[in-house]
């Protein structure tokens, strides 16, 4: 029963008709020879109307349209079965080909499939049937040829990708065989969004033999299809309609059963189809041990106030901790740096602030605030909050290529920003953008405003983020992995950049970084993430000269330092970041840490200490 | 512009090929033409009188030359069958199926853009689901059914439109556009289904983008975005599938120009291909073709207008 409930949840009650659909159509095509051999005419009772005894109806020489209709099915789903198959063999074969070895073979390839579109195909179709003589065979084969260029073009456009992904280089870097790597690689991961495709290109061709069946260039006029119980219903279509209809609403679900199936089959597999997270919508039970707020009553600078922040995604797995209780405060001018490791969580703390998180952003349940200006930006409505991003609260990403529109110049972006919350007049909002490059250290900036992002290195278009984040002169920056795409010239300008902005406009930087090392200088506070949550932060000077938590200490230490010998080995922490799904047991650290103790795994540890905080047992148990 | 050289080489090629591919297809075809002529009872002496009159006794190779250096020059040659001009009878049976083309194309993308928007707003809900089911379902309706049915009901029935009668652009555009409403309707439906699936599926990938979270950052409206920014570059997409579709259109919907008795390509082309009469496929389907590229020439100027990154990446290896 469960699992018959469960098949049901799965496929919904629109999959269920489609399965009982398809497998009805299937037991006809293999069996229906056996029910239907007593076909007769019968003249007296000719264009009938569906009734009991004929549920279909009887065509004009009075034959069971019931039983013609079932006939019909063997042949039209072998035509769609065969034809299909012959498309999609000669489509990969030639879709993957282009793909691979690219350049000419793939130039010349496109111009085949430039030429077969450029040719009136059905035309050529019935001609070619009419010239080797109507049969199923014929049939097959030229609705296959038909759809090979489509498949093809498909095909091409799904490997191309792939062809440049790492694992296809690196099996032609260890010399593998190009058809193994085909084979291999490239087949199995085009082929599932292809099948998809695959079960609706069936159908399509049944309805194109019946379009050939139409014109008089289908199957042999002694074999029954349902494309040719269509046209021979044609003549008296007036009177007894449902001579076409029946066949035609046979095609017609047949098309949809499949179409159903195919979109419900590749919904259930984690690939192709991107699957969104879905932000958790239950209340947390273990609240209370989130993190204190470290000040009850912030002091009158605080500009923006994270006080327990939490962000969970439900997964398939259990819901995923993304952020988990992390409290922060930014005063006026000042920068504060966040660091972790990807995947400790820091990324979806910046984004929940401005409910960029993709999927409804906050969820009622989830303790938290975020307060800015004496709101709490987790409450406000979506119109309220999109007043304060980029106007009040800015942010600038790690690549500024894909985060630039590719196909707007960019001074136009920057523009279109100060426009949108300043007002300003189009030429005002020119002259403004122009004003920001030239801020923001462009050279040439007159020039560069009519420049297409993909025409700009990566420091200039970060640069050009950045003059956009500035447009409508906000408080707050949140930078989030802005120098991390960058070499090291290019990251100290920038960050040289940041430093001059903060001091001269009063902007607030919340700066996101996984390297400790460019922080060092420049930022006021650090607060360092692990899985989820802040384990210590305190004044930069404090938490570099005195870290507490091991981790801290492991971030450290894997700065390259001028002061040690060239040779020295680099310190790496061992192991990768825990997933942080299911009840939180222990510090989230303690699988990795160098001074474990037997505590680790069974408490967990809160942020304790005064202006330098940190959240380790060892702390709390005097173990030092 | 960089690479427009090539694109003028990779045109030749594809009209080269179209009909080159034509010429010898046909060429291939078991039985003279010589034969259709002359009936089946033809005697070989006056199959060989006939070859030589036509000039079929000379190589295909040369044949093909001789003709494809007169199509140069805009002469599509005579029919062996009934001795018509073929530049001329296509000129009088182009201008419809162009038109039938133009009119299909934008009211498909009128329905199609409006409801792909309207989709794309809320991906996943209620009104993106029917949407898409709706626009499957005109997929799935076989081209003949909805025309016969178009017919019955509106031009039979209702009588709201003229059956299978046929006016010509310069007798009344009115009356022109009365009787090409339904074979466009019948063309358009499916069609719409079609864009609507690409722009709708592009729309929502691009609205989960990189740059359009950062547009989302600087504060802009969901409406702002969808329309203004992801609009711009998914209409991109759907702009090259439309090109796609212009042989199809001009000369192979001949099931509709049938069943609407439309003085059409496809028409045109069956006949002349069914009575294998060379000369005359070879010519409409040559035009159909230099159509078919010239289309596509413009969405590409089009597209290298709108989006920078196909100026920049070189042609024939889109990236």
């Amino acid at each position: 029963m469960n699992r018959l409930r469960s098949f049901k949840q799965r496929w919904g009650i629109l999959g269920l008709i489609a399965i009982a659909w398809i497998v009805t159509l299937g037991v006809c095509a293999l069996f229906g020879n056996l029910f239907t051999s007593h076909l007769n005419q019968d003249l007296k009772n000719r264009l009938q109307a569906p009734s009991f005894s004929h549920p279909f109806g009887t065509n004009n020489l009075g034959i069971d349209m019931l039983g013609l209709a079932i006939k019909g099915a063997r042949i039209s789903v072998l035509v769609g079965l065969a034809s299909t198959a012959v498309g999609f063999i000669g489509g990969s074969l030639v879709g993957l080909t282009a793909a691979y070895w690219r350049g000419r073979t793939d130039r010349v390839i496109l111009t085949f499939l430039d030429a077969s579109a450029a040719f009136p195909s059905f035309v050529a179709a019935i001609s070619v049937v009419l010239f080797w003589g109507k049969s199923v065979r014929n049939v097959i084969l030229v609705i296959g040829i038909l759809t090979i260029p489509v498949i093809a073009r498909i095909v091409r456009a799904a490997s191309l990708p792939l062809v440049e992904r790492d694992f296809v280089l690196a099996a032609r870097m260890q010399g593998s065989r190009h058809s193994q790597i085909i084979v291999r690689e490239l087949i199995p991961n085009v082929i599932r969004p292809l099948l998809g495709f695959a079960m609706i290109t069936v159908g399509i061709t049944i309805s194109v033999e019946g379009g050939l069946s139409f014109i008089g260039a289908g199957v042999p006029d002694n074999i029954v299809t349902w494309g040719q119980l269509i046209a021979s219903g044609r003549a008296t279509v007036e009177g007894s309609p449902h001579l076409v209809l029946i066949p035609a609403s046979l095609i017609f679900g047949t098309i949809l059963a499949l179409n159903t199936l195919s979109s419900k089959w590749l919904r259930g597999r984690p690939f192709p189809v991107v699957k969104e997270s879905v932000a958790e919508t239950t209340s947390v039970g273990n609240a209370s041990h989130a993190a204190k707020v470290i000040s009850s009553n912030p002091p009158t600078d605080v500009v923006l106030s994270i006080e327990n922040l939490h962000t969970y995604f439900s997964t398939p797995f259990g819901s995923l901790r993304a952020v988990d209780g992390v409290s922060l405060q930014l005063r006026r001018g000042q920068m504060v740096a966040l660091v972790g490791e990807s995947g400790s969580g820091k990324t979806m703390m910046a984004r929940s602030l401005l409910g960029l998180v993709p999927s409804p952003p906050r969820v009622a349940g989830l303790p938290g605030r975020v307060m800015f200006d004496g709101q709490d930006l987790l409450s406000l409505s979506s119109e309220e909050l999109r007043k304060i991003r980029g106007r009040r609260i800015a942010m600038i990403f790690q690549d500024p290529m894909t985060t630039l529109n590719p196909v707007m110049r960019v001074g136009r972006q920057i523009a279109d920003t100060a426009t949108l919350h300043l007002g300003l007049s189009k030429k005002e909002a020119t002259r403004r953008a122009l004003e920001l490059l030239i801020e923001v250290g462009v050279p040439d900036a007159q020039r560069r405003m009519r420049a297409w992002p993909h025409e700009l290195s990566g420091g200039l278009r970060q640069r050009i983020g950045i003059a956009i984040a500035l447009a409508a002169e906000p408080e707050v920056l949140i930078a989030d992995e802005p120098t991390s795409a960058l070499d090291v010239t290019i990251q100290r300008q920038l960050l040289d950049l940041l430093d001059r902005l903060r001091r001269y406009r009063g902007l607030s930087i919340l700066f996101i970084t996984h390297d400790m090392g460019i922080v060092a200088s420049r930022a006021d506070e650090v607060a360092v993430m692990y899985s989820g949550r802040i384990v210590e932060q305190g004044s930069t000077l404090e938490v570099f000269a005195h870290p507490r938590m091991p981790y801290t200490r492991a971030l450290l230490a894997s700065i390259p330092r001028i002061d040690h010998e060239s040779h020295k080995k680099l310190a790496v922490i061992g192991g990768i970041p825990p997933i942080a799904i299911g009840p939180r047991v222990g510090c989230a650290f303690a699988p990795r840490c160098p001074d474990v103790i037997d505590a680790c795994r069974t408490e967990i540890p809160q942020l304790v200490g005064d202006t330098h905080q940190a959240a380790c047992i060892r702390n709390v148990v005097g173990v030092t | 512009m960089r690479g427009l050289g090539q694109r003028f080489l990779q045109m030749a090629a594809v009209l080269l090929l179209v009909a080159a591919g034509t010429f010898f297809l046909l060429d291939l075809m078991p039985g003279s033409p010589a034969i259709a002529i002359l009936g089946t009872s033809a005697t070989p002496e006056g199959i060989a009188k006939v070859e030589a009159e036509l000039g079929l006794d000379k190589p295909s190779v040369e044949r093909f030359l001789t003709w494809g250096t007169n199509a140069v020059r805009g002469d599509l040659g005579v029919s062996y069958r009934d001795g018509e001009n073929v530049a001329q009878a296509i000129r009088q049976r182009f201008p419809t199926s162009f038109e039938i083309l133009i009119l299909t194309q934008l009211l498909a993308l009128s329905i199609a853009v409006p409801a792909a928007l309207f989709a794309a707003a809320r991906p996943g809900k209620r009104r993106d689901r029917a949407l898409s089911t709706t626009s499957f379902a005109l997929i799935a309706i076989p081209q003949f059914v909805m025309a016969l049915t178009l017919l019955i009901i509106f031009a039979k029935q209702l009588q709201w439109f003229p059956a299978a009668d046929f006016v010509p652009l310069n007798e009344g555009i009115i009356r022109n556009l009365r009787s090409l409403v339904l074979p466009v309707l019948s063309l358009s439906f499916p069609l719409s289904g079609i864009y609507f699936q690409v722009l709708r599926n592009d729309l929502v990938t691009t609205m989960l983008s990189d740059h359009i979270m950062r547009t989302r950052a600087s504060g802009f409206s969901e409406r702002i975005i969808l329309l203004k920014y992801a609009l711009r570059s998914s209409s991109l997409t759907l702009l090259a599938v439309v090109g796609l579709n212009t042989a199809g259109l001009l000369g192979g919907v001949l099931i509709i120009e049938q069943i609407y008795s439309l003085p059409g390509l496809g028409r045109f082309l069956f006949d002349a291909a069914t009575r294998r009469d060379i000369v005359k496929v070879e010519g409409a389907v040559l035009v159909i073709a230099v159509t078919y590229v010239t289309v596509n020439l413009i969405v590409d100027m089009l597209l290298r207008v709108f989006d920078p990154r196909v100026r920049a990446a070189s042609i024939g290896t889109p990236r």
